[in-house]
C-alpha cells in the first residue's frame, strides 16, 4: 500500500504539461532514431543527457526514458517492413515481421508491434515497481566488503557483453577502469595521472566520453562501414487496426513474453535482443502451429516486441537499486542520473524517494504515450527509413558538440568527446566493444573505494571478503559468470563446429 | 589486419608498462590509509598489470589463430571487409575526421551557428552529396533547428562566437 500510495504522488509529480510534452518528445525522438538502422537509443540518449541538465531532474530523466521505451520500439518499424532491425534488439521481430509485410499485412505487423512493446513495457514497469525498492531495502544494508563483491560481480558483466571477443572486451575495461582513476583520490586526496596538470584534477568527465564512444565513432564506422538496408519499402500500409476479439488470442503471448523479457532485463549483461530470442522460441515451443513461425505469424511478432520492450523496466532494476549498468544503455543513463545530481543505488530510494517514484509513474507514463503516438503516427514513421544515412552523420554530430559543449561550457570535454570518438572507432574497427569501456569507468571508483574501506575496516586482513557471505556468494558468482560460463559456451560452440 | 592486431596488443602492453611505471610513483599517504598494501598506487598498478597481461593474450590468441585459419570466418567482420575496404570510404574518413578537428578549434570564436552550417556544408560534401538544393538546405535547417531548440527552447550553452553582440 505505501508503493501505491508513493507512486500516486509520483503520478502528481509527473502528471503536468512540462513532463508529458518533455516525455512525448523523448519517445519521439526515441522511435525516430530506433526506425533509422545505425542510429541507437544508446546514442541519442548519451546526446541528449547534457542538454537535460537544464531541466528538473524528474522531467529530465522521464525524457531520457521516453527515448529509451520509443528507441526499443523504433527498431521494429524498419525490422518489419524493410527486413533490417533498427536495432539489434529487432533481430527476432524481422522473422515474422517482414514475412508479413510481404503477405501485404505491413499495418497489422505494426500494429501488433506497438501493441505488444507497450504490453511488455506495462508489465515490466509494473514489475520494477514491485520489487525495486524491496531490493533496495535489502541492499541499503551492504557495507564496503559486500559492496566489493557486487562491484566485481557488476564488472564481470563486461564478460557477458563482449560476446566472441571476451579478451578484448576484458582490455577496454581495463581501460575504462584506469581512465576512471586519473585526477584526485577519492581517497587520500593525492593526484594520479595528472602529469603536474590542475586540469586534469578532477579527472574525467563521463558524458562526453560516452558521447564519443557511442555517437561520434558510430558515425566515422558507418563512413566505413554503411549499413546495408536489405529491401525498400514503396507500398502504402493499410488495414492498420487489429480487432480486439483477434487481439485476445495474442494476449497471453505478450504477457508471457513481457515476464520474460522483464527477467531477462534484470540479468546484467543480457538486453533486448538476447530477450526477444528467447520469448521468440518460448513462444514457437508453445503455440499450437509452430510451423507457422517465421513465415509471418503475427504471434511471433508479438512475442519478440513484448519481449525486448519488457527489458526497460527489467534492466532499470539493478541499475536503480545497485548501481550496477547491466548494458549499454542503462550505463549512459547513469551517467544522467549523475549530471543531475543523483547517485543510482540503494541510497537513491531513501534520499530522492519523491524523485525515483516520478520516474516510475514517467516510465508507464512513457509507455502509454507510445501508444498513443505510435497510433497516430503510424503511417509516417514508417517513411523516416526513407532519409538517406549520409545526411544522419554530420546531423549526429552537431548534436555531440553540443551535448558534450553543454555539460561544463568547457572545450575540454568537446576535445575529450572528439579524441573517444576517434579512439573509439578503431576500437570497433579492430573489434574492441565499447560498452566494457563505460562500465570500467562507472564501476572502476565504486570497486576501488570498496576495496580500500573494507581493507581499512579489517586492518588488512583480505578474509574479510570470505567472511562476509553476501560478498562470498556475489565473487562466486563472478566465478561463475566470468569463468565457468565462457567455458561452457567455448564448448558448446566447439561441438556446434 | 592481422598485423594491426599484433601491432595494437603490443601497444597495448607498452601502454600497461608505462602506466605501471607512472603509478609506481603515485604518493600514498600511510598514514591514512591503515592498509600499507592496497593504498593509492595499488589500483592502477593492479589494473596496469592485468592490461600488460591481457595484451600478451591478446598477441598469443592471435598467433593461433593465425595458424589455425580455419578459425578465420569468426572475425569476417573485421577481416573481409576491410581489406576490401575501397581507398575512397577511408579518404572520406579521415577528411571527417579533419573537418571535426576543425570544428573543434573554430566552435568557440566562430560561434556555434556560423560554425556549424560551415561544417554541416563541407561534410555533406565529403561523404559524396553533389544536389546543391540539398546541399544548401541540409547545411543550414539543421544548426538553426538546433539553435532554436536548444538555444531559445532549453537555453542550453552554446558558443555564441562572432554572433554574440
Amino acid at each position: 500500500m505505501e508503493i501505491l500510495s508513493q507512486l500516486l504522488s509520483g503520478f502528481a509529480e509527473i502528471f503536468n504539461v512540462a513532463s508529458i510534452l518533455a516525455i512525448s518528445a523523448g519517445v519521439l525522438a526515441g522511435i525516430t532514431v530506433g526506425a533509422l538502422p545505425g542510429l541507437t537509443a544508446t546514442m541519442t540518449i548519451a546526446i541528449l543527457t547534457p542538454v537535460t541538465f537544464s531541466l528538473a531532474p524528474d522531467i529530465g530523466i522521464a525524457l531520457l526514458l521516453g527515448v529509451f521505451v520509443g528507441g526499443i520500439y523504433g527498431g521494429s518499424i524498419t525490422a518489419i517492413l524493410i527486413n533490417t532491425p533498427g536495432t539489434p534488439a529487432s533481430i527476432a521481430t524481422t522473422f515474422d515481421g517482414y514475412p508479413m509485410t510481404k503477405m501485404g499485412k505491413a499495418g497489422q505487423a505494426l500494429y501488433m508491434a506497438l501493441f505488444s512493446s507497450v504490453g511488455g513495457g506495462l508489465i515490466s514497469g509494473v514489475v520494477l515497481i514491485c520489487i525495486a525498492p524491496q531490493l533496495a531495502k535489502i541492499a541499503l544494508q551492504f557495507g564496503p566488503p559486500e559492496y566489493f563483491g557486487l562491484t566485481v560481480f557488476g564488472i564481470s558483466i563486461i564478460s557477458s557483453v563482449s560476446g566472441q571477443m571476451l579478451i578484448k572486451g576484458l582490455i577496454a575495461g581495463v581501460i575504462g577502469i584506469l581512465l576512471s582513476t586519473v585526477g584526485m583520490d577519492g581517497i587520500t586526496g593525492v593526484p594520479r595521472f595528472t602529469f603536474g596538470s590542475t586540469a586534469m584534477l578532477s579527472g574525467f568527465n563521463l558524458i562526453p566520453i560516452l558521447i564519443g564512444v557511442f555517437a561520434v565513432s558510430e558515425v566515422f564506422y558507418q563512413i566505413i562501414n554503411p549499413v546495408l538496408k536489405k529491401d525498400d519499402f514503396e507500398g502504402k500500409i493499410s488495414g492498420v487496426y487489429i480487432k480486439l476479439k483477434e487481439m485476445k488470442q495474442y494476449l497471453f503471448t505478450i504477457i508471457r513474453s513481457g515476464l520474460i523479457g522483464t527477467f531477462i532485463g534484470v540479468v546484467p549483461g543480457t538486453g533486448g535482443g538476447i530477450a526477444a530470442f528467447v520469448s521468440y522460441a518460448e513462444a514457437k515451443r508453445a503455440s499450437k502451429n509452430p510451423e507457422s513461425y517465421g513465415k509471418g505469424d503475427a504471434d511471433g511478432v508479438a512475442a519478440a516486441e513484448s519481449a525486448n520492450n519488457a527489458t526497460t523496466g527489467g534492466a532499470l532494476v539493478p541499475m536503480l537499486t545497485l548501481g550496477i549498468p547491466g548494458d549499454p544503455v542503462t550505463a549512459v543513463l547513469i551517467g544522467a542520473f549523475m549530471i543531475q545530481g543523483l547517485q543510482p543505488g540503494p541510497l537513491l530510494f531513501q534520499e530522492n524517494a519523491s524523485t525515483v517514484y516520478a520516474l516510475f509513474a514517467g516510465l508507464l507514463l512513457a509507455n502509454i504515450i507510445l501508444f498513443i503516438l505510435g497510433v497516430i503516427g503510424l503511417r509516417y514513421f514508417a517513411k523516416v527509413a526513407n532519409i538517406p544515412q549520409q545526411v544522419l552523420g554530420p546531423i549526429v554530430l552537431l548534436l555531440c558538440f553540443v551535448g558534450s559543449y553543454a555539460v561544463a561550457n568547457s572545450m575540454v570535454d568537446v576535445a575529450a568527446m572528439l579524441v573517444m570518438g576517434i579512439i573509439g572507432f578503431f576500437m570497433k574497427q579492430y573489434g574492441f566493444p565499447g560498452a566494457p569501456l563505460v562500465i570500467g569507468m562507472i564501476l572502476g571508483p565504486m570497486v576501488e573505494k570498496a576495496l580500500r574501506q573494507s581493507l581499512t575496516l579489517s586492518n588488512g586482513e583480505w578474509s574479510i571478503f570470505i567472511y562476509s557471505p553476501i560478498c562470498a556468494a556475489f565473487l562466486a558468482l563472478t566465478i561463475c559468470v566470468s569463468i565457468v560460463l565462457p567455458i561452457y559456451r567455448a564448448r558448446k560452440d566447439a561441438r556446434v563446429l | 589486419m592481422r598485423k594491426g592486431e599484433y601491432i595494437i596488443a603490443t601497444i597495448l602492453g607498452l601502454l600497461g608498462l608505462f602506466i605501471f611505471i607512472h603509478a609506481d610513483q603515485i604518493p600514498t599517504m600511510v598514514a591514512v590509509e591503515k592498509s600499507s598494501v592496497v593504498n593509492s598506487r595499488f589500483f592502477p598498478k593492479l589494473m596496469s598489470v592485468l592490461l600488460v597481461i591481457f595484451s600478451i593474450i591478446l598477441f598469443v590468441q592471435n598467433s593461433l589463430l593465425h595458424k589455425k585459419t580455419k578459425i578465420m570466418p569468426q572475425s569476417n567482420n573485421e577481416g573481409k571487409n576491410s581489406e576490401n575496404k575501397s581507398y575512397t570510404s577511408w579518404m572520406r574518413m579521415s577528411a571527417a575526421v579533419g573537418m571535426c578537428i576543425l570544428f573543434l578549434i573554430f566552435y568557440e570564436s566562430g560561434g556555434f551557428l556560423v560554425t556549424s552550417i560551415l561544417f554541416m556544408f563541407s561534410f555533406l560534401l565529403i561523404v559524396g552529396v553533389r544536389n546543391w538544393i540539398s546541399l544548401i538546405l541540409i547545411s543550414i535547417l539543421p544548426p538553426v533547428i538546433v539553435y532554436f531548440i536548444f538555444k531559445v527552447l532549453l537555453s542550453v550553452p552554446l558558443p555564441e562566437g562572432v554572433l554574440s553582440l
